[in-house]
């Protein structure tokens, strides 16, 4: 039987845990998430109704949870009793169903009824009893000890297999041990950082939480012991967040692990985060035999959650979910008696970003996860489930196997991701050029080709393609040959290649406008045997080259229908084409006939061409998409419009389309744009079926862009290396589509190929994890010329064709590029494997910046790159748009620093008129610009006047810049707010005749313009106009505690150009302390200022910390007077129970005596001894008690480094002259509108956090901004936005 | 105590040089499962060594069907 069922009826009161107090905070607040009221339902058969309701007043009475009382103190203090008392509430007749619903709208209440017992009647006369608690008392642990305490009132003869476990250790850890717990978790979480899923994000609006559900029947675990069992669990779990983590994440990570509380009677709030190193090539075993020590390790030294989370949160840049994004929580079926049924059990606080709960019993194993809808979709939720049960099953199954290896995707899944656009037409065996020919027998008169004043018919096309290949015949050309075509881009390039496929050659197009020596190069790389070119070329050719060369202006001879006599190996080359790599010389890429035929002729159906398409290609044929957008058209015997020069003007392309009937284009994304603003601006735009474009991302903005001005009706995105021929992969959508994420898709594979998302050991990536785009099937070129060693290392052999087409042997090309699948299996795309950036050892994506620029109107295209220079990295942001300047860039850089962390901020954004492109129109990363010198440019103009020249060396020496001149910007050379402080008591005692406040510094923040103030008595003002202008009422922020009005600029920048806002200085900054003075007088000052400025208009308030105390009373003062639209408090405390009057502090014996003494040593010792007696001098004596007492509960030596503004000492002076100064003032209720928002970190500290529905009957429940502490929060994006839409809110209508 | 922190030593993979019916080669790495269709031709060796070997191996990279026809 149970041991814990008699529990010891303890009268006596304690305060409330730590886990307590935080859930209590939540209370305050009005926000209970993620916590929530916890409930127990239990359907009872007939059979038990007789002797229920006794068992039940027998647990009623007994039971620590129903025995609950909460008593609020002043300060708020709360004390936990156990005289309380629950009796049961009879609800009538219901069923299951109905009972379920109905307890979703009770909420118990912490003042009056902490928990609720409810009971109906069954129709069929049995019993449903729910218990309902609030999440303070109880939670799924708790009713585990009181299901048990029932079973045993019952005689139900449950033995009781789910509470063997050991009772819980809550004995105090002492300082030391707490420090040394602290400082290995501290190390131990900076190493491993928080694994997550990759956001796919699905529902923005309603919906806030998703489950999914899985349940596993795996008799291999079912033998597994507890700790086994978890351990597998856990390991399973680390796998498949391993693999989220994509490509080059690190092999460490952590999530949380919750504990099972068995059947504890308080609610425990166990949880703690696993940081874990799986190796990639050991097996499963060996990870679950880590993971159980790791394990064993965390809880043999365990820390209260909150601890390390306050610890987290503390820095600048933290993670936001310290414990994990991810939780685990391993629990037990409780076995019911027979003839009762349960509805779900509780869930633990849905505080992470997914929230797993695996239940183990007789039943399997059952999983659940709740998550975040914001972030996560349900598709991905319930795969995260199927992948964690697939690890489990094959690591337990094979667990010598390496992790790396065991799959995540079904074959199934793999298959329907990776296919290709459906695709049923036959395939013609015949090669390109002879399809082409084909055409010219059908339809001979009709139009092949329209370039400047040439019209070629199919027909004639023909006859000069033959006569010309006769002629290389004749010269050598015959397979394997290759033959470069040093002609521009027009009709007859078009016949010379084909003539050069007709004798069996393999051509090699050649721009006789490039470089020079990118040219020789490809000539000589490629083995060139002859060369077809114009006269006017030839000198351009290389010496001493040993090819024959064949000018056109020779080849005159007459056309003729019949072609020379080869038959062309499917095997056998069509063309080479070099690509410039990234870096090095450019490579040949050998291309063989049946891929390309077969590429063109299911390219012609996905784009749905005919004997009637009319396309211009504008693609370069340096590059091989240009090539496909000739050879697909005229296979169809439809025609091509080449443009006769490489620079046609958007004007004369439209022009040129209208005019020939053109009903499709192909045009490189970074002209694309200029057609398409240039088609805007006119509103003349020719009539299309279809754009395909390509080269670049293409961002959301250019594809509405391109939607909305060209009018086709379908566009496509081509997607593909040159190694994969052509375009391998397209996105085709009709116009006005709208996509998430930085670029439009890539799209699918085309043809007989499959396109595969790969982490670093070829496995393929779960839907939305970032890996490498692999393309295979019979679509990819032969190779490299002449480089067997790249050829072989970058075609791979192809590990899926075998299970998926039953195709052996095949090939896979690695294409360096990232990409991550999408649901429905196309791709996006997400920059260059190789151009992934880390700074500082942290791993950046370039495209997340981008996407950041991108969200700002100013910016039609971003590029973020990493520039190295003298060794030194650097990230600079490229931008392009109508009208970016230099004042675009200073904004685009402030809004970045409000969107991300620190270490993804570049250095410089540059406004560009236009991405620089190659030759092959596509992006020229080393055409970029590098920005000037790193910093901030040092004007260093020098000292005119006594006055400057007194000041600057102070400013220098207090920045550490010895170049700063008098004009230069005292925060952009680095001062921060302490510094600023600093900086002004140092002027002060320069000018101790003048009023200086930091509102003075702020405004005039160069030696030059502050001591012309000086000089001109200008100085001593209190507020900061942060934004001066604006059509929005004026936004009034009131300072917490050492705050400088800076902390307000992100804000500012947030709130955009529309609001003005005044920022307040904080009193403590003057540094004219005036003891004893109260927040009415403090007030008075604002009050002043906002009665003289707005004059009646609407306003709204803002307080931060101990500010919005400021701000309430300001709003007392007005009130009447101004037209207060709302007040924001933000985090804002009450003072703790420390100084509130009337609470007398508690000593022990003689302890009195030895803090009066310690004091008095101490003030012996201190600088600041006189203003420390100043205030003491000021204290009454209940004030000088709580004040010792004060002292007493420091754990830390007192301060002795005053009276620098940033020391220990100032600060604690600071805090104690407030508390005087705050101690005896009481908020009076206003009817005013308040939006209050709390900081995560302050409700898991407990912070005595002001309830302002309490004080006014127009406030709403606080707003909980998660991931950040009382010092953050104020800079916080999330909040900004909240706000924000409280302000827009609140000035509706004016 | 704790484990110490982040071990990160795991070796670098082995490769070897795979080839198939075509008288492709490829390079995979050694520990993965050789797919349908192709052969190892070599021992384990660091990629370095591998891509040196190719070098030396594959000099006609012609497949074998047009080798057989157009030698």
């Amino acid at each position: 039987m149970s041991k814990d069922l008699t529990f010891e009826m303890a009268s006596s009161a304690r305060a409330l845990t730590p886990v307590e107090r935080r859930i209590f905070a939540h209370a305050q607040v009005g926000e209970l998430a993620p916590f929530a009221p916890e409930t127990l339902v239990l359907s009872f058969d007939p059979q038990w109704r007789a002797g229920l309701a006794e068992a039940l007043m027998q647990v009623l009475q007994s039971h620590p949870l129903f025995l609950t009382r909460l008593e609020i103190q002043g300060g708020g203090e709360v004390l936990r009793h156990r005289d309380g008392q629950t009796l049961p509430e009879e609800r009538g007749s219901a069923e299951m169903s109905q009972v379920v619903a109905q307890i979703a709208a009770i909420f118990p209440d912490l003042d009056r009824a902490p928990v609720r017992v409810l009971l109906w009647d069954r129709a069929d006369g049995g019993r449903i009893l729910a218990i309902c608690a609030h999440p303070l008392c109880a939670d799924d642990a708790v009713f585990g000890s009181v299901e048990a305490a029932l079973w045993e009132a019952l005689n139900a003869g449950l033995s009781d297999g789910s509470h063997g476990m050991a009772p819980l250790d809550r004995g105090k850890l002492d300082l030391g041990e707490r420090r040394r717990r602290l400082s290995t978790w501290k190390a131990l979480m900076e190493s491993y950082p928080v694994a997550r899923l990759p956001a796919v994000p699905h529902a923005p609006g309603s919906v806030t939480r998703l489950e999914a559900r899985e349940r596993l029947s795996l008799p291999s675990f079912a033998q597994l012991d507890d700790g086994a069992r978890e351990a597998a669990l856990a390991s399973a779990l680390a796998v498949v967040l391993g693999r989220s983590g994509g490509y080059g994440g690190a092999p460490e990570l952590r999530f949380a692990l919750g504990q099972d509380a068995g059947g504890a009677t308080e609610r425990q709030g166990l949880i703690l985060p696993l940081c874990l190193v799986p190796d990639p090539q050991a097996g499963f075993g060996r990870a679950r035999d880590d993971c159980a020590v790791r394990i064993t390790e965390a809880r043999a030294h365990s820390l209260p959650a909150e601890l390390l989370e306050q610890e987290v949160l503390a820095r600048e840049g933290a993670e936001p979910r310290p414990l994990g994004a991810v939780s685990l929580h391993v629990r037990k079926a409780r076995p019911l008696p027979e003839g009762v049924t349960r509805a779900a059990r509780p869930w633990p606080p849905l505080a992470e970003e997914v929230v797993i709960v695996a239940e183990t019993g007789a039943a399997g194993l059952v999983l659940a996860a709740n998550a975040d809808a914001q972030r996560h979709s349900p598709a991905q939720i319930a795969a995260l489930l199927c992948h964690i049960g697939r690890v489990l099953e094959t690591g337990l199954a094979s667990p010598e196997a390496p992790l790396a290896r065991i799959p995540l995707l079904s074959p199934e899944e793999l298959q329907a991701l990776s296919a290709p656009y459906p695709d049923e037409g036959p395939i013609d065996p015949r090669a390109t050029h002879e399809i082409i020919a084909s055409q010219a027998r059908l339809t001979p008169d009709k139009i092949a080709i329209i370039c400047g004043a040439t019209r070629l018919t199919h027909a004639e096309l023909e006859g000069q393609a033959n006569a010309l290949a006769h002629r290389l015949v004749a010269l050598g050309v015959g397979p394997e040959v290759p033959v470069a075509i040093a002609i521009e881009r027009g009709a007859e390039a078009i016949v010379a290649i084909l003539a050069v496929m007709k004798a069996g050659g393999a051509y090699i197009p050649l721009e006789p406008d490039h470089p020079a020596s990118r040219n020789h190069h490809i000539l000589r790389d490629a083995g060139v045997r002859v060369v077809l070119t114009r006269r006017a070329y030839c000198a351009r050719l290389p010496e001493g080259l040993g090819a024959s060369v064949l000018c056109l202006e020779e080849a005159t001879d007459p056309p003729r229908m019949d072609a020379p006599d080869v038959t062309i190996h499917p095997d056998q080359l069509a063309y080479i084409m070099y690509t410039s790599g990234s870096t090095g010389k450019p490579k040949g890429v050998a291309v063989e006939h049946q891929p390309l035929s077969q590429h063109n002729q299911t390219t012609a159906r996905v784009y749905e061409m005919s004997a009637e398409s009319r396309e211009l290609p504008f693609l370069p044929f340096s590059s091989d998409g240009g090539h496909e957008r000739w050879m697909v058209p005229l296979m169809m015997g439809g025609s091509v419009v080449i443009p006769d020069g490489p620079l046609w003007t958007p004007e004369q392309t439209l022009d040129a389309m209208r005019r020939h009937g053109c009903n499709n284009a192909s045009i490189p994304t970074t002209y694309l744009q200029q057609l398409a603003e240039w088609a805007e601006e006119t509103g003349n735009t020719p009539p299309m079926r279809l754009y395909s474009f390509g080269g670049e991302g293409l961002a959301q903005s250019t594809f509405d862009l391109l939607s909305r001005a060209l009018k086709a009706k379908t566009l496509i995105n081509g997607y593909g290396p040159t190694e994969t021929i052509m375009t391998p992969m397209v996105w085709k959508v009709p116009a006005g589509t709208r996509f998430e994420g930085t670029y439009a898709p890539l799209g699918r594979a085309v043809g007989d190929r499959r396109a595969y998302v790969l982490d670093a050991e070829m496995m393929p990536c779960p839907v939305g994890v970032v890996g490498e785009i692999y393309l295979g099937g019979t679509g990819v070129a032969r190779g490299y010329v002449g480089k067997p060693d790249v050829t072989a290392d970058r075609f791979v052999p192809d590990p899926f064709g075998p299970d998926l087409d039953g195709r052996e042997g095949g090939r896979l090309y690695r294409t360096g590029d990232l990409g991550r699948w999408r649901e429905e299996g196309t791709i996006d795309f997400l920059g260059r494997v190789d151009l992934q950036v880390k700074i500082n050892g942290y791993r950046i994506e370039p495209g997340e910046i981008e996407a950041a620029l991108l969200a700002e109107p100013e910016v039609s295209e971003a590029l973020v790159l990493l520039r190295e220079e003298n060794g030194a990295k650097r990230l600079v942001a490229y931008v392009t748009g109508p009208d970016v300047g230099l004042e675009v860039e200073e904004r685009l850089a402030s809004a970045l620093a409000a969107k991300l962390p620190a270490h993804m901020l570049p250095e410089a954004v540059m406004a560009l008129a236009r991405m620089p492109t190659n030759p092959n129109a596509k992006l020229d990363r080393s055409a970029l610009p590098l920005p000037k010198a790193r910093g901030r440019r040092v004007l260093r103009v020098a000292p005119e006047g006594a006055a400057e020249a007194r000041l600057l060396p102070l400013w220098r020496d207090l920045l550490g810049q010895p170049d700063m001149g008098v004009t230069d910007d005292f925060f952009a050379m680095g001062g921060k707010s302490l510094l600023a402080l600093k900086a002004l008591a140092a002027m002060r005692r320069l000018w101790p005749e003048t009023a200086l406040t930091i509102a003075d510094l702020f405004d005039a923040p160069t030696v030059r313009a502050i001591t012309a103030r000086i000089g001109g008595n200008e100085t001593g003002r209190r507020a900061i106009a942060l934004r001066a202008e604006g059509t929005r009422p004026r936004l009034y922020c009131f300072p917490g505690l050492l705050v400088s009005t800076r902390e307000y600029l992100r804000l500012t920048d947030y709130l955009g150009p529309d609001q003005p806002v005044t920022g307040f200085l904080c009193q403590s900054l003057n540094e004219e302390k005036r003891l004893n003075v109260s927040v009415e007088e403090v007030v008075t000052e604002y009050a002043e200022h906002i009665r003289a400025e707005a004059k009646g208009a609407p306003v709204a308030f803002l307080g931060w910390s101990w500010g919005g105390l400021l701000a309430w009373e300001a709003a007392r003062q007005l009130a009447g007077e101004v037209d207060l639209r709302l007040i924001g408090m933000v985090d804002v405390c009450d003072l703790g129970s420390e100084f509130t009057p009337g609470l007398a502090p508690q000593f022990a014996p003689g302890e009195r005596a030895c803090l009066e003494a310690d004091l008095a040593a101490w003030l012996a010792r201190t600088r600041m001894r006189p203003q420390w007696e100043q205030l003491i001098g000021a204290m009454d004596a209940e004030c000088f008690a709580q004040f010792l007492r004060f002292i007493g509960n420091e754990t830390e030596p007192l301060p002795c480094d005053g009276p620098e503004i940033s020391s220990r000492e100032h600060t604690f002076w600071v805090l104690i002259d407030n508390a005087l100064v705050f101690r005896r003032h009481r908020q009076q209720p206003l009817d005013v509108p308040v939006a209050s928002f709390s900081a995560g970190d302050s409700l898991s500290r407990g912070l005595n956090l002001l309830d302002w529905r309490r004080l006014s009957p127009q406030a709403s429940a606080a707003e909980v901004i998660h991931g950040t502490n009382h010092l953050r929060i104020i800079g916080e994006s999330a909040f900004h936005a909240r706000l924000k839409t409280r302000l827009d809110l609140a000035f509706e209508g004016l | 105590m704790m484990s110490p922190l982040s071990p990160r030593s795991f070796g670098q993979p082995l490769w070897h040089i795979l080839r198939n019916h075509e008288g492709r080669f490829a390079l995979a790495r050694h520990h993965h499962p050789v797919p349908r269709g192709w052969q190892s031709v070599s021992a384990a060796m660091p990629h370095e060594a591998a891509l040196e070997d190719l070098r030396l191996r594959w000099s006609d990279m012609r497949p074998l069907s047009l080798q057989e026809v157009q030698p």
